[in-house]
């Protein structure tokens, strides 16, 4: 039999209950997501804020209930098991690592208590442990000492990674890791992490809305929109032929650093409705420039394939499989 | 050319302890200009907008020396009440956050129309109807209904654009865009950017755009000026910056746009970080982390000299790189 792949999302809902007693309705966050992530694999998971990717993440990790559907690890649901496997072999990087670590604790005992937690690491074992971390992050030894204010945002980060990788993880999960660093240092973190996934075999599930980045990292993309994988494929096939509406959009998005191709004309309009206001029919239509009148009503469409990706658009609908 | 509508020159500020924050800021800005100002954050940029504007956001920063002319005006010279109406009426300023600079007890609507009774003298009714004119010009569906609404009832892109109907209600020369679309979804981001663009195109407006985004400076700006460290470091017009930059800190800033990257490829990057005030190394600023980097550029600070029509830089081997002409050094990264 065929090796269950190491994450499995399973027609994932992730609902909150909005509002007071009385007037209290349930608003899908993520909605009927299904994909799977095989060790070593990088996703990059793509789209606007509020369009759900965050709360897929949490969920991922077990840090916001599943509604419907089933999240399973190396073919363990997650759930059933308890979660103990999975805080194990999951971590996570957030997107402000000066949030993200005790002020109070410098860098060396913040790693070291995951380390004397989770592979129950004696104090003296450890401290050697933190030391190779921070060498395997690009800091030295020495930052051990300091505490998070002390360091650059850069610096921090890369803390941030080291804490991570102390539980010797299977899965990463970066929400938004460099959307706050400056452009030069984006670069060392993203190739930072590209590095330790070969060296380490990590499989990471990597959350941006921003397109450029999601190139050089991920190995697949998922496009979210309003709580739904909107478009999924291999990175350089969605770049290449983006077949959403949405997703051309994005792309078009990007910054050219050509100054010969000027600012586009008919950019997207509007944006994103609250999840807690869904349009009928496809979630994108009222922002869509290839709408049609059977977008406007039914059922949100299916992902299907779609040349060598999958898109959730009726204007492949007529497409024999 | 006519005289500028902005003349910047050589602008210091610093801090109680003598700590230079900016140096050395030189630029001028036409009417109907769009000017870039780029850098990493703590370069300086914002710094220099709001030295200019006569906002330094703290009691211990001063101007040390340095002029400012507004269509020939020194406004270095001007007491708190003159500056204060250029300020409001001539220049405006939007901001990253827009949530955190508008009033959040008070409609939308009523902030513009306030706007216009203190600074254009109109009347109630009339500022109220213009305030709704504006919404309905900045791309605010149904304006008459949402002039009424508060901020936290918009979402980012409109906060953004309300922001903008508000600095427009003064009918300012000057908008200082400080990061503008950096806190907003990417297809947000080319809304306002179109919206400044089209307010350029029909009021004349001249715009400073502080970004970090040199895919934005390529598509929207006239001039770039890059900043690193307080200092300018490279100006001239944007085709000429991005086709053959003389600095290698504007080279190498190119290269790590993650927009050329390839699928699983390294990105190019700059290794170390930016200097604080309280350790700028000897020489030029950028020494450190300059892969071209010889001992004269450890011991002198070199100076911001002209090396092609429009280019201006601050690195003492840009006379080679000029004469040379490669663009294809644009493209060669420091890995």
């Amino acid at each position: 039999m065929l090796e269950p792949p190491l994450l499995e999302v399973d027609r994932l809902k992730v609902s909150y209950r909005l509002g007071g007693l009385l007037g209290s309705r349930l608003v899908h966050a993520v909605n009927d997501v299904s994909f799977t992530l095989r060790a070593g694999e990088t996703l990059g998971l793509v789209g606007e804020s509020g369009c759900g990717k965050t709360s897929l993440a949490r969920a991922v990790l077990g840090l916001t209930p599943i509604s419907d559907g089933a999240v399973r690890l190396s073919g363990k649901d997650i759930e059933a098991d308890g979660y103990g496997a999975l805080r194990r072999q999951t971590a996570m990087i957030f997107q402000d690592p000066y949030s993200a670590l005790n002020p109070r604790l410098t860098i060396g005992s913040a790693i070291a208590e995951v380390l004397q937690v989770h592979a129950g690491l004696a104090r003296k074992a450890s401290r050697k442990r933190v030391a190779e971390l921070l060498l395997m992050v690009g800091l030295s030894p020495e930052h051990a000492v300091r505490k998070p204010a002390t360091l650059s945002g850069g610096q921090c980060q890369r803390a941030g990674i080291a804490r991570a990788l102390a539980v010797a993880p299977r899965l990463i999960l970066a929400d938004e890791c460099v959307s706050a660093l400056d452009v030069s240092i984006r670069a060392q973190i993203i190739n930072l992490l590209i590095e330790l996934r070969s060296r380490m075999g990590l499989a990471m599930i990597f959350i941006a809305h921003d397109l450029s980045v999601v190139r050089a990292l991920c190995d697949r993309l998922a496009v979210m929109y309003l709580g739904r994988i909107v478009e999924e494929g291999y990175t350089a096939d969605v770049f290449e032929r983006p077949r959403h509406p949405y997703t051309q959009a994005l792309l078009r998005s990007i910054p050219d650093l050509d100054p010969d191709r000027p600012l586009p004309h008919h950019v997207l309009a509007g944006e994103p409705p609250s999840a807690g206001n869904l349009p009928p029919g496809c979630p994108f239509h009222p922002r869509c420039p290839s709408v049609m009148e059977s977008c406007r009503h039914g059922p949100p469409p299916l992902l299907r394939q779609v040349g060598p990706q999958r898109a959730a658009c009726l204007l492949y609908d007529d497409m024999k499989d | 050319m006519s005289t500028p509508l902005l003349a910047v020159d050589n602008l210091a500020v610093v801090t109680a302890e003598n700590l230079p924050i900016i140096e050395d800021v030189t630029f001028s800005l036409g009417r109907g200009e769009v000017l870039g100002l780029v850098g990493e954050s703590g370069s300086g940029k914002s710094m220099s907008c709001r030295a200019l504007m006569r906002l330094l956001p703290s009691k211990s920063l001063q101007i040390a020396r340095g002029a400012v002319r507004f269509e020939g005006t020194e406004l270095l010279a001007l007491n708190e009440p003159q500056m204060r109406a250029i300020r409001g009426r001539r220049m405006g300023m939007i901001f990253q956050n827009p949530a955190s600079h508008l009033d959040p007890v008070m409609s939308i609507g009523q902030q513009i129309a306030e706007t216009l009774r203190v600074h254009r003298n109109a009347g109630r009714r009339a500022a109220w109807r213009e305030a709704i004119e504006m919404l309905r010009q900045v791309g605010i569906p149904d304006p008459e209904r949402r002039a009424r609404d508060y901020a936290h009832q918009f979402s980012g892109g409109m906060r953004q654009r309300a922001m903008i109907a508000l600095v427009l209600a003064c009918g300012p020369d000057l908008i200082i865009a400080d990061e503008p679309t950096t806190a907003l979804d990417v297809t947000v981001q080319a809304q306002i950017i179109r919206l400044l663009l089209d307010l350029r195109d029909q009021r004349g407006v001249s715009i400073i755009l502080i970004t970090h985004d040199l895919g934005l400076v390529a598509q929207t700006c006239d001039t770039v000026a890059v900043m690193y460290a307080g200092r300018i470091c490279e100006r001239g017009a944007k085709r000429d910056i991005l086709a053959t930059p003389l600095h290698p800190y504007t080279r190498d800033l190119i290269a790590c746009q993650p927009a050329t990257s390839r699928v699983g490829s390294l990105l190019p990057s700059i290794p170390g970080q930016p200097p604080l005030p309280t350790a700028y190394p000897a020489g030029c600023r950028f020494n450190p982390r300059c892969a071209k980097a010889t001992d004269i550029c450890r011991e002198i600070s070199p100076t911001l000299d002209a090396y092609r029509d429009t280019q201006v830089a601050a690195c003492h081997h840009a006379e080679k790189r000029a004469l040379n002409k490669l663009p294809e050094d644009a493209r060669t990264a420091t890995a």
